[in-house]
């Protein structure tokens, strides 16, 4: 009885946007929300301007509600580097910018979630996209709620 | 002629830029090689990432392209620094060592991969992408603008390479092969990857089993070695080179005198007959800069009909017209350089701009001179 309430009330928080973090995550139920970044978005921010948004991949569309975490072995990634370069640019991290998520990145995106009173689990995500400031295309920086894209 | 690596240009790419300087000399700066991430000629580029494929023209229809950077003929105190900071925040992690690990790894997950019935392309080596800040350039973010006025009312700030620079972007944001290949694979699929790729908790796990999966096992049996001078110079001294990149880049927009120079260039501005104040976008925050990038802004944000359409929210630029993303050329743009151009001289905007930033620089130069000094020396230890 309690997992129909359950799964019911888990589809209505679903449809009504909410995310819903599995107790015991699985590949198998890997929810929308949590896909890896693996390009960037460039959204207009006025004056010509635009910023570079990790976001999930072109096909269908972009969309900037996905994750980062720490794996070393995958090979250059344009979402890491455009997060490495918002923490160089914009927030002032001396941080090697290689497109490789790795334990520099890791402790950069940790020390911005405490700054801002996050959970500081070293993923970078939605609450950590709202607090930090991303990079224009000419090295200028904004800041945007992490509203703002969904 | 100016060469300048570029930091950012398109994302993963090191680019040089060649930027030929068609305009004259300001008054007391010439035209930089404007950093941008969207422009630039083709040029080496880090590992084995798609390179731009369009080289952004220095003219367009015989117009310059425009440049949102100003270089200073005179030297800003902190450009003595240049070497020292960029040789502790640019030193090279391709080395043999680095190297033949992160090879050795690649060569394991993809094996590994095709075990588990995977594909997976090994990439290549993550060489790491030079910064190029401005303000070790000597450059400040002020759009450039000619010496001449008859040249601002021929050319205003310039004309955009349209096509060259849609052609850049598009080519900026290719997926790692792996990441492609994804794609092309069903939703449980995808999951299974994952599962193989990073271990069982895989996207979801912040931080897995350093065992985990084949990345976890490669890393593990073929550890990345550490450049610890590197990482020892970028522990001591990388808050004091952000402290200088926020001296530079912020504080100096935040000093009374220089909220004071904006203003009066806005007020100039507003006189002439631009309203050059954008519209406060709801739940972004701008940083504070040089008024005149508002006058380069409302350029931008005029169409072709002449009028201005400024964004309310930021919005993906695909579904921005072109005319409102790039100069044109137009009538209208010329007249709002113009008016710039009016109002810089009547508030001495460049002159007293970079008086104060040379001050709030030197400021930090004095209060921080011993720190300064031990950075100096240990960056040329390190080489």
């Amino acid at each position: 009885m309690w997992k129909k309430i359950s799964a019911v009330l888990t589809a209505v928080l679903v449809a009504l946007g909410f995310s819903v973090a599995a107790a015991a995550p699985s590949f198998a139920s890997t929810p929308t929300t949590q896909i890896r970044c693996t390009s960037y978005q460039n959204f207009a921010v006025g004056g010509g301007l635009y910023i570079f948004v990790p976001a999930r991949p072109a096909s269908p569309a972009y969309l900037a509600d996905c994750i980062l975490w720490k794996n070393t072995a995958l090979p250059q990634n344009v979402a890491t580097t455009e997060l490495q370069l918002g923490f160089e640019w914009c927030e002032g991290v001396a941080i090697t910018v290689d497109g490789v998520f790795g334990p520099m990145t890791e402790s950069a995106v940790k020390d911005l979630q405490q700054l801002h009173h996050l959970t500081a689990d070293g993923v970078y995500g939605n609450d950590t996209k709202g607090a930090m400031a991303f990079i224009t295309q000419y090295n200028s920086c904004r800041t945007v709620a992490a509203n703002i894209f969904s | 002629m100016r060469t300048s690596r570029v930091r950012g240009a398109g994302g993963p790419l090191a680019l040089v830029v060649i930027v030929t300087a068609t305009l004259t000399a300001c008054s007391g700066t010439t035209g930089a090689t404007v950093p941008t991430r969207g422009g630039a000629t083709a040029g080496p580029t880090s590992g084995s990432l798609p390179g731009p494929v369009a080289t952004i023209a220095s003219q367009v229809d015989g117009i310059p392209t425009p440049k949102r950077l100003t270089t200073l003929d005179d030297q800003l105190p902190f450009t003595k620094y240049a070497d020292a900071i960029n040789s502790i925040i640019n030193a090279r992690n391709d080395t043999p060592e680095a190297s033949a690990a992160w090879d050795n790894q690649q060569n394991y997950v993809a094996q590994c991969m095709a075990n588990a019935g995977f594909k997976y392309v090994p990439g290549p080596f993550p060489v790491s992408q030079p910064t190029d800040f401005y303000w070790l350039d000597n450059e400040v973010p002020v759009p450039y603008l000619p010496i001449s006025r008859s040249d601002v009312v021929r050319f205003g700030y310039g004309k955009d390479d349209v096509e060259g620079q849609e052609a850049n972007l598009s080519a900026m944001n290719i997926p790692e092969a792996n990441m492609a290949y994804l794609q092309t694979l069903s939703s449980d699929a995808q999951a299974e990857w994952w599962r193989a790729q990073s271990g069982t908790y895989g996207p979801q796990d912040p931080s897995p089993d350093p065992n985990g999966g084949c990345g976890g096992r490669a890393v593990a049996l073929y550890p990345n070695p550490v450049n610890t001078a590197q990482k020892s110079l970028l522990a001591e001294f990388g808050p004091l080179i952000a402290s200088m990149q926020q001296v530079a880049q912020s504080a100096v927009n935040e000093d009374p005198r220089m909220i004071s120079l904006n203003a009066q260039w806005t007020e100039c501005m507003t006189e002439a007959g631009f309203d050059v104040t954008p519209p406060s976008m709801a739940g972004v925050t701008l940083a504070p800069q040089p008024a005149p990038n508002n006058g380069y802004g409302l350029a931008v944000s005029t169409g072709l009909d002449g009028k201005t359409h400024w964004l309310t929210k930021p919005t993906p630029v695909e579904d921005v017209p072109i005319d409102q993303r790039y100069l044109m050329g137009t009538d209208a743009e010329r007249a709002i350089a113009l008016g710039d151009y009016d109002c810089r001289a009547s508030t001495d905007f460049m002159k007293t701009y970079t008086d104060i930033l040379a001050s709030t620089e030197g400021d930090f130069l004095i209060k921080n001179m011993s720190s300064l000094g031990k950075m100096v020396s240990a960056a040329a230890l390190d080489k």
